[in-house]
């Protein structure tokens, strides 16, 4: 299992499930700490998703 | 940024969970006085100004709505597992005008090691909450005061958002993960060297007793 932490002050946690030993990722627009692992539009990244869904318009 | 339909969930796997703090700040109870006009900054602002801004708001208000159902919606679609966190207050957007109800509402945070009360509310998608038992002492937490937040280094807005790595942890200890506290590490602590101390402290205790009764010409027995 991963963990994938979305959005501001997921750090926190992303860091608590390593200490749990759980792989995790952090995931934010904003990188203001040097920490986040993938610095990334995730509004876009939601619409291009519900776009390219099989199920669902 | 991806394009054509891919995203970073194709990279998440059903075995996977997915924690969004997913941004609350359209639908929290503040924002009821914007669309208002009564909050301080509309103090001497004009009716159209105030109806300017009410299209703007309730704009952000729609997107940030749909935003958050597309996700669900990609998501379930997907096989996903997902918790989504928001604050909860009253009236708050969701919990009038949301078809998805929340599983966990956390009253008080401070009682599980956090800087501030902060009422949340978490939603479960594809999955269920565990419900593990977390017991062990809550190390002590200096509680923020909202209206004296100040700090060189981090604006208001940040300490009013910080989560404590123990209410982090313990949350995922309790709701997220499976966990079985390791209770036997927690008595044999307690077998030699404490009962030890406990022993010595008994006789230290019954030594101060006896040079008090001493003291007062009393009979030792």
């Amino acid at each position: 299992m991963k963990a994938h932490c979305l959005f501001e002050q997921s750090g926190t946690f992303k860091n608590e499930f390593k200490k749990l030993g759980i792989e995790a990722f952090d995931y934010d627009i904003l990188n203001d700490y040097g920490q986040t692992d993938f610095q990334i539009d995730l509004f876009a990244e939601i619409e291009n998703a519900y776009r390219g869904a099989k199920h669902i318009r | 940024m991806h394009i054509g339909g891919q995203s970073i969930f194709d990279e998440m796997s059903s075995d996977d969970l997915i924690l969004a703090f997913f941004p609350c700040t359209r639908f929290e109870c503040q924002c009821q006085m914007l669309f208002a006009g009564t909050a301080y900054q509309f103090t001497n602002a004009s009716d159209e100004t105030k109806l300017k801004y009410d299209i703007k708001l309730h704009g952000e208000l729609h997107d940030l709505y749909c935003l958050l159902c597309k996700m669900c919606l990609v998501v379930i679609d997907k096989g996903l597992k997902m918790v989504i966190e928001n604050p909860v207050n009253q009236p708050h957007y969701l919990t009038m005008y949301w078809s998805i109800k929340p599983r966990i509402v956390d009253k008080d945070r401070t009682q599980n090691g956090d800087y501030m009360k902060k009422p949340t509310q978490f939603f479960f998608i594809n999955c269920e909450p565990k419900n593990n038992l977390v017991f062990e002492a809550i190390q002590h937490v200096d509680m923020r005061n909202v209206e004296r937040l100040t700090n060189q280094e981090k604006d208001r807005k940040t300490l009013r958002s910080e989560i404590h790595p123990q209410y982090a942890n313990r949350f995922i200890r309790k709701y997220l993960i499976d966990y079985e506290q390791d209770f036997s590490k927690l008595y044999e602590e307690g077998s030699e060297e404490d009962e030890r101390a406990i022993h010595e402290k008994d006789i230290e205790s019954l030594k101060h007793r006896l040079a008090a009764i001493q003291e007062m010409g009393g009979d030792s027995d």
